[in-house]
Order: C-alpha cells, then sequence, then structure tokens
C-alpha cells in the first residue's frame, strides 16, 4: 500500500508492483506533534498528514513538489526515517515538460524496482485504469477549490438540496483508457501525458481549462473550500467572486474544531437556496418567539400575531445551553405577561440551536440575523454582527434575501472577547472601553493580527506609557478593520445595521463609519435581532 | 527622517483609495529625489560598495514609474539578461514593497490585496506588490513575466495582475537538477520568451548587447564568487538594506553593468578589510526584515555583529559562458539552492556558514512564506547538530502592522548573549 496526497501522482505504478494507493486526508483532533517538528504558518492539511503518520507510519507515501507546504511535509517526513518518494512535477504540459515528467516517472519505476525488489508489471498498470464516470448530470452544486475532509463532503451531499459535483482538488483526478503497448518509454510517456493533460490544478501555469467547471448551464451554486494558509485557492476564489451564481466560501484548518462553525455556514447557504420556498410560508394566528443561544447571551423576542415585538430578554449562557434558553424564554414570556402554552411556534438560532428543546425548528443566525434587520428597516442590504465569539458581515438583496455572508475564522481577533481580554488588561469596564478612545490624540497601530499577541502589544504600549485613549482608539480600529476586512468593502452596500454585542461599543461602531465613510443603523438592541429573526420565522410557519 | 517617512507613509495611505495617480507621481518623484539625495549625500558609515548599491538600486526602481510603457513586471528570480540587452526596465516584488515599505506605507496596499480576496497568509511582499498594482499606483506595465522558481506565491501574483492590467504574461517553469533536459527545457522556453519579447516590443535583441550583458554577468560572478573566497578570513561590517541590495544585484540586475560594478567594489572593499577578528559573525537563513529598527540598531555598521550573508546572495553561483547566454541563464536557474529539496538547501546554508565561519545562524520566517517555514525545526535542528547556534525568528520582511518590535529585540538580544558567551 501507498499512501498519496495529490492527483498528479502516479499511483498507477504502485499498481505496477501490486500495491494499492491510498489517498491520505486526514482530519486532527490537534496538531500536538506536528508542531513540534514543522512551522505552524504551513498550509493546516500538512500538519495534519505529519500528525497523522507520526502515529502511523507504516506505509511509504509518495509526493510531487506540488507546493511549498507538501514539499516541506515531504522532508518533515522523511526527516522522522519514513519513505518518501518525490517527483519534480512541471508547470507546464508543453511536449518538453511531458517528457521531463515521463523521465521522472521512469526514475520512479527503477526506484520503485530496487525498493520492493521486484519488477514492474506492465499489465497490472495497464489494469489499473477504470473507466469510471463519476459525473453528476443535471442540476447541481459544485464543490471547488482545495481539498476537503471525507466527513465534511459526506455532510454537504446529506443536507445539499441539489446533487453535488466534487471538483475539489484531488477529486478532480480523471485518466484515460491506457492504450495496449509493450514498450515501456512509449507507455512512460503517454502516462505523463495523461497525468499532465487533467483539468489543471491552481499551481499549473496555465488554468484556462478549470472554466469547465463552472461554465455548465445546470451549475446552481458553488461551495468553495479552502485550507488555511493554502493560498492557492484564495486567488480563484476571489477571481470567481463576481459570478452571477450563489457561492459558498468555507475554510477548513483540518482539525475537528472548525467543523461546528462550517456546518452553520453551509446550512445558511442551503437555507438561502430555498428562499423562495420560504416566501410561500403562510402566517398563523398566536403568539410566537425566537430564542439567540449565542456564546456570551441568550437572547428572546416575543411577537405577537401582527409582527409586534411585545417583549424580549437577554440573560448570560451559561454552561448548559438549554437551562439559558430555558431562562430567557421564560423570562421574555414573564415580561409579555404570558403563560408557555400562548406561544404558538417556537425558532432557534446560534450555535446553541440544535439543543434548546421544544423548538418547531432551527435555523441559522445568518438567516435569521438577515430577517431581523430587514424587518426592522427593509432599506439595509449589508449587516455588520460582533458577538461574544465571532463576527459576521451578511449581504442582502433587496428583497431581504441572504446573497453572501463572511464569518471571522476560529481567531478571537474582532470579536467581543478580544474587546473583553484588551479591557482586562487595561482595567477598564466595558462602559469605560465604549468611549474611552474618542479623546485620542496619537494614532496607535496595534500590529498584531492574534488575540493572544495583541494583549501582549497591550501591555507593552501599557509600559511605555502610552495614553489609554490612544490605546483603546487603536483597538477599536483594530477591530473595525478586521470586521471590514471580513466582509470585503468594495462589496458591501448601504445601508448598514450592525449588530451583537458590540454595536453597544460606541467606539467600535465610530471607527466603522469612519473606515465606510457612512452612518450604520443602530437598533436600540442591537444583541436581539438574531432573536427577532427567529421569531419572525416561527410568525410565517 | 522616520518621523517624516511616517507622515509621508500617513499621507500615502490617506490619498491612495482617492487619487491613486496623485501617489503614483509623488512616489516617482519621492524615489527620484532619494536617489539624488543618496548620491550626492552618502550614508558614510557604509562602505562604498554598500553606498553604491544604494544608488544603483534606487535607479532601477524610478524608472517603471517613468516609464511603464518601456518596463516590465518580473519576480526577483527572472534572468533579466534580455532585458539589460533590449534596454527594457523591470519592477519586481521584494523592490517595490521594500521601497513601500520604507515610505511606511505598505500598510493600504497590503489592505488593497486583502480586499481584492488575497489571503492574508499570503507572503506579504507580494501582497503590497498585488495591491500597488490593483490601486494603479503601479502603472501597468508593458508585459508581465516570472519564474516558477522558487515559491508558490510566483504562480499566482503575476498571473493575477496580468489579469487585472491584461497585458501579455509569461511563465517559465523551472525543474531542479542541472541535466542537459532541463537545461535544454529552460533554454528553450527563454529562447521563446526572448522572441516574443521583441515582437511585444517592436525591438531585437541585438547579439552584441546580449553578449555584453553576459560579459558583465561573467564578471559579476567570479567576483562573487572571489567575494565568498575572501570573506572567511576578512572583517567585513556590513548593514541589513545593503545586504538586501546585494539580493537585487546578484539575481534581476546580474547582467548590468551596475551590477559588474559592485562586485568589483565589493570584491575591494573586502580584500581592504581588517582580518578575521574576535567580531560575532552571523549566517542570515533567507529574506531579511531590513526595515526593522530594533535589527537595524544591533546590525547596522556594527564593529561587533557581523552579518555574514543572506543565504539568498549565494543561491546561484555559476560558470558563465558567454557564448551560450540561454543556456547560462537556464543553469543560473536550475541550480539555485531555492529549487532544491528542503534539506538539501539546509545543508548548503550549512556548508557556507562553516566556510564563513560563522559563530550562528538567525533563520528567518516571512510572513507567508511556507517555503522557508516548513522545515524551520529542521534548520535549527541540523545546524545545532552541526555547532551552530539557530535562532528561529519569525516575522515579516514587508508589513510592519505585523510584528512586533520589542519580541524581535528580546529574542535576537537572548540569542546573541548566547553566542557573546560562548566565543
Amino acid at each position: 500500500m501507498i499512501d498519496y496526497i495529490c492527483k498528479y501522482s502516479p499511483i498507477e505504478i504502485f499498481a505496477g508492483f501490486g500495491e494499492d494507493a491510498n489517498l491520505l486526508n486526514p482530519v486532527s483532533v490537534n496538531f500536538e506533534k506536528a508542531d513540534t517538528i514543522t512551522h505552524r504558518n504551513i498550509c493546516s492539511f500538512s500538519r495534519a498528514v505529519i500528525e497523522k503518520r507520526f502515529s502511523e507510519m507504516k506505509n511509504p507515501v509518495i509526493f510531487s513538489k506540488c507546493c511549498d507546504s507538501l514539499t516541506d511535509t515531504a522532508d518533515v517526513l522523511e526527516n522522522l526515517g519514513q519513505k518518501v518518494f518525490i517527483l519534480e512535477l512541471p508547470h507546464t504540459n508543453t511536449h518538453c515538460s511531458i517528457n521531463i515528467y515521463a523521465d521522472e516517472l521512469k526514475r520512479l519505476v527503477a526506484e520503485l524496482e530496487e525498493y520492493y525488489g521486484r519488477k514492474f508489471d506492465a499489465a497490472k498498470f495497464r489494469g489499473a485504469f477504470k473507466s469510471e464516470n463519476n459525473s453528476v448530470p443535471g442540476e447541481h452544486i459544485a464543490l471547488m477549490g482545495a481539498r476537503m475532509s471525507p466527513e465534511i463532503v459526506e455532510y454537504i451531499e446529506k443536507k445539499s438540496p441539489y446533487p453535488i459535483r466534487n471538483n475539489s482538488c484531488t477529486n478532480l483526478r480523471s485518466l484515460p483508457e491506457c492504450p495496449d503497448t509493450e514498450d515501456f518509454d512509449e507507455l512512460m510517456n503517454w502516462y505523463a501525458r495523461a497525468l499532465m493533460n487533467q483539468t489543471p490544478c491552481m499551481r499549473m501555469a496555465d488554468i484556462s481549462d478549470r472554466k469547465k467547471i463552472i461554465e455548465s448551464p445546470d451549475l446552481k451554486g458553488i461551495i468553495y473550500s479552502t485550507v488555511s494558509f493554502c493560498d492557492y485557492y484564495g486567488f480563484e476564489y476571489a477571481a470567481l467572486k463576481n459570478l452571477d451564481v450563489p457561492m459558498l466560501k468555507i475554510e477548513t484548518d483540518y482539525t475537528l474544531n472548525t467543523e461546528g462553525q462550517m456546518l452553520t455556514r453551509l446550512e445558511a447557504f442551503f437555507e438561502s437556496m430555498k428562499v423562495d420556498e420560504k416566501m410561500e410560508a403562510v402566517k398563523k394566528e398566536g403568539y410566537t418567539a425566537g430564542v439567540d443561544s449565542g456564546s456570551t447571551s441568550t437572547n428572546a423576542v416575543i411577537l405577537d400575531k401582527d409582527k409586534n415585538i411585545v417583549s424580549f430578554s437577554v440573560v448570560p449562557t451559561g454552561v448548559k445551553v438549554s437551562d439559558s434558553a430555558e431562562r430567557a424564554l421564560n423570562e421574555a414570556i414573564k415580561k409579555a405577561g404570558l403563560n408557555r402554552e400562548d406561544i404558538t411556534a417556537m425558532v432557534s438560532t446560534g450555535y446553541g440551536r440544535g439543543k434548546i428543546e421544544d423548538r418547531q425548528k432551527d435555523v441559522t443566525e445568518i438567516t435569521c440575523h438577515a430577517k431581523g434587520a430587514y424587518f426592522l428597516n427593509n432599506n439595509i442590504r449589508t449587516v455588520i454582527d460582533i458577538g461574544g465569539q465571532d463576527s459576521k458581515v451578511i449581504r442582502m438583496d433587496e428583497n431581504g434575501n441572504v446573497i453572501d455572508f463572511a464569518m471571522n475564522d476560529k481567531c478571537a481577533a474582532g470579536t467581543g472577547r478580544f474587546i473583553e481580554m484588551m479591557a482586562q488588561s487595561l482595567g477598564l469596564d466595558m462602559d469605560e472601553m465604549s468611549t474611552k478612545g474618542f479623546e485620542w490624540n496619537e494614532n496607535i497601530v496595534i500590529s498584531s493580527m492574534c488575540s493572544v499577541f495583541a494583549q501582549s502589544e497591550v501591555v507593552s504600549l501599557i509600559a511605555s506609557d502610552k495614553k489609554l485613549e490612544d490605546i483603546v482608539h487603536g483597538l477599536n480600529r483594530s477591530v473595525a478593520a478586521k470586521v471590514l476586512a471580513l466582509g470585503n468593502r468594495n462589496k458591501m452596500q448601504t445601508e448598514y445595521m450592525m449588530s451583537g454585542g458590540v454595536a453597544k461599543n460606541k467606539g467600535v461602531v465610530k471607527e466603522i463609519e469612519n473606515m465606510l465613510g457612512v452612518k450604520l443603523n443602530v437598533p436600540d438592541e442591537p444583541e436581539i435581532l438574531g432573536a427577532l429573526g427567529a421569531a419572525l420565522i416561527a410568525a410565517e410557519m | 527622517m522616520g518621523k517624516i517617512a511616517e507622515k509621508f507613509g500617513k499621507y500615502v495611505s490617506d490619498t491612495v483609495p482617492k487619487n491613486p495617480k496623485k501617489i503614483r507621481k509623488l512616489l516617482g518623484t519621492a524615489y527620484s529625489l532619494n536617489g539624488f539625495y543618496i548620491k550626492h549625500f552618502p550614508d558614510k558609515t557604509l562602505l562604498p560598495h554598500q553606498q553604491y548599491s544604494w544608488a544603483a538600486c534606487n535607479d532601477y526602481m524610478v524608472q517603471p514609474f517613468k516609464h511603464p510603457e518601456n518596463s516590465a513586471l518580473v519576480n526577483i528570480f527572472m534572468p533579466c539578461e534580455l532585458f539589460h540587452a533590449i534596454g527594457m526596465n523591470f519592477m519586481f516584488a521584494e523592490g517595490l514593497a521594500g521601497y513601500l515599505n520604507g515610505t511606511h506605507a505598505e500598510g493600504v496596499f497590503i489592505d488593497a490585496a486583502e480586499d481584492y480576496g488575497v489571503p492574508k497568509t499570503f507572503c506579504s511582499y507580494h501582497k503590497a506588490m498585488i495591491g500597488a498594482a490593483l490601486t494603479q499606483v503601479l502603472p501597468k506595465l508593458k508585459l508581465v513575466v516570472n519564474t516558477t522558481l522558487m515559491c508558490d506565491a510566483n504562480n499566482l501574483t503575476f498571473r493575477a495582475i496580468a489579469k487585472e492590467w491584461d497585458v501579455p504574461h509569461i511563465t517559465i517553469d523551472v525543474p531542479y537538477g542541472e541535466t542537459d533536459s532541463n537545461i535544454k527545457y529552460v533554454a528553450d522556453q527563454l529562447r521563446d520568451f526572448g522572441k516574443e519579447l521583441e515582437k511585444i516590443t517592436g525591438r531585437k535583441i541585438e547579439d552584441s548587447k546580449l553578449k555584453e550583458a553576459m560579459e558583465h554577468e561573467k564578471r559579476s560572478m567570479e567576483n562573487l564568487r572571489k567575494f565568498y573566497e575572501i570573506l572567511p578570513e576578512k572583517s567585513l561590517i556590513n548593514a541589513l538594506t545593503p545586504e538586501m541590495f546585494k539580493l537585487f544585484l546578484s539575481h534581476v540586475m546580474m547582467g548590468s553593468k551596475e551590477a559588474d560594478r559592485y562586485f568589483e567594489m565589493l570584491v575591494k572593499d573586502t580584500e581592504d578589510a581588517p582580518p578575521r577578528g574576535n567580531e560575532i559573525r552571523l549566517m542570515w537563513g533567507q529574506v531579511m526584515p531590513n526595515w526593522q529598527k530594533p535589527l537595524r540598531d544591533i546590525f547596522n555598521s556594527s564593529e561587533k555583529y557581523h552579518l555574514l550573508a543572506s543565504s539568498m546572495n549565494f543561491d546561484a553561483i555559476i560558470d558563465v559562458d558567454v557564448d551560450r547566454p540561454y543556456e547560462t541563464m537556464a543553469k543560473r536557474l536550475i541550480a539555485n539552492m531555492g529549487g532544491m529539496r528542503g534539506t538539501d538547501r539546509l545543508k548548503k546554508i550549512l556548508e557556507m556558514s562553516k566556510k564563513l565561519h560563522a559563530d550562528g545562524v538567525i533563520y528567518f520566517n516571512h510572513w507567508g512564506c511556507k517555503k522557508t517555514s516548513g522545515i524551520s525545526t529542521l534548520a535549527k535542528n541540523m545546524f545545532e547538530k552541526n555547532g551552530l547556534p539557530t535562532l528561529i525568528l519569525d516575522g515579516d520582511g514587508c508589513d510592519r502592522r505585523n510584528v512586533s518590535d520589542e519580541q524581535v529585540k528580546t529574542r535576537v538580544q537572548a540569542f546573541l548573549e548566547i553566542l557573546e558567551a560562548a566565543k
């Protein structure tokens, strides 16, 4: 058995030695071992491969010099004493470069004959080429970009309203049938050409053939995958952003930790594709409730049959999500002077949405924030939501449908938690943190991208006698810059609404306004926008 | 000077979104004035070859702003002998980003690239250049040409900019290894590029001019080799920015009369330097954050701490065959250390460190450079096993917002204290 990683790897040659090929695509709990031997700033998939092979290294592994991180990975594994084969991989598929790759393949065969101690069997090699037709006919959603874990692909296939065509990195491997020749040189030349003529990945010089992936009239949407610290596919995503097809970008760090957030994004994306269905919903009489279970607070909103807000509540999220939801809901019901049985429908949203009992439905906070914002002001086209542990920018069309959104990764920079951490370092409460930055004089730039490093930077600024006002102003600017970079300033449109707990921080709001050059709409209770959206969806059920 | 640059940088950052053409003109003028200043009032703490490199590189940086219609965008590894021969200017990422950083203006361009969708984790030199091109502060140049050597960023940046500008884009694919088929493969691509260049410019690459460039290159290479033969027994004071300029001269400017003169001066200054003494001698792995104050304070013109070389300044020292220009250019590419497997690259750094009597190595992980950072732990293990204390320094060669001066200062100082104690 040989482990392989790249679609240009000549795995059929291993069949010629009677060896099966296993596609390495591991997800890690963490990179505890990998980070002792490589750097955290290489692509996460490479770190996952190193982590995996620390404990399971029985198979040799073949690499091509397909990208810098994986070429480094080959060196790291070799230094751990593992058997590694590596091939030069040209960037073009001209006559000359194909000859060079054919020479590499011949070199590999000779190396393997020595390694396995047996001869290459051309018949077995030819038998490894299977004619498979994996294409999905008709309307579909395309998976594009970098590789994805099998678990994520399975989830997408299960939840997607359309069939999935997996056109991501390694999955785009397809080769024609092998010619029936005994001539080894001829065979390797043909094989090099076949490998190099596949739909190109982004590291190839000529990527014009990748257009085929998006040209189908049956393409209903794109789920675009990137891996953190892999730069190749970020460029293609940037180039595709103006396509007239719904597109969702998901980024994985190849740990299990990102999956929860990723599933929220996927769910919201699929919800937005079923928007027409939602619009046909029929209004019913009675009171409805929405509960937003966030990382810092749990919020509830009660509406009457005419969609008037009759009450709301904001309670801190405790250890058990369902208890906090129960408390928030009961408090709102009490404030409204109602009983539990008066609530005819309840929809939950937020991180803990799946854990709230008695819900008729759970909907992502993306859809709910958009719904709530549009309800309060139908001129809103962009919602900037900064909550306790994440921030989002949601773009909507003139009917209030979500057309695009972006969420922060699992890093806390630019979130409510970041501001809390900095306030602690500065010895300020949240009210002081909100206004202190107004009286700034010196424009301090907080350089660190990471919350932990930013905290030590703030400590250094205090030690160098910088004014609190200037530091707070610098922090406000860094939060504003982070969230606007997230949303791609060029694509964000007026009017804006800001929601989430951080919308109560006047300093951050002001810096976002300064950077955008427009006023933000900040609702009186910015924390309840998600719960309001959920209650509205409940009212339309 | 620092305060003025800071104010200038702020003005640039504020004005780019509103009036990029104004900033383009302003930067062109500022770099021209800088050239005039350094030619007439050179930094007297620098050695003659270092003063010269500053002025020579500055001239190269100004031309694409002044004459975009006769300039190309290239990567630092692109052999530019054909440009020297045909009389065409060029701009490259490390140069432009370094200059933008010098005027405290890199941030606005890096932000523009990130707003466009370039990943934050991408090399900041390249992000700054993409941002400069997108904002049109870097004027649209006549063509874009790059090699695949030595990192992933080259495969992305140049294609994206050429598409934005809608100008011809040529990629020279570079495999590693000095085989006949590799030399032929790369030399043929360079020949095709030469023909394309003639078509695009409407001018001919004169054989005599190309030969002249190759003769400059032959002398430069010989002097560069000689420099590394003399340096082990010499005590040559160095500074960060001139070492970075050496990178320009030993790469894109190779084949120019300026490089020819520079390497001659380098050898002379080294010959004139006192014999090796008690200084702490340091090898620098990869690119240098020449802008960073704590590092400048420590290394610039220091008699105590000597920066021997950046490893990129000995990545391809080859024999030049004046009569076979394309094969020579091809050899310079396929023999480059940047194309080697990581472990072999590290062995070369180790070998040179030993040869130059280095006391330690600072291995610099520039933000976004996976090629460097992925093997940094291997580097430390290998160098230290061979008796060379090594500091892995994470930082950014271009984006000052991405680094904390205090952290860098503490790490480097502590490392130097270790080396001093061991001396």
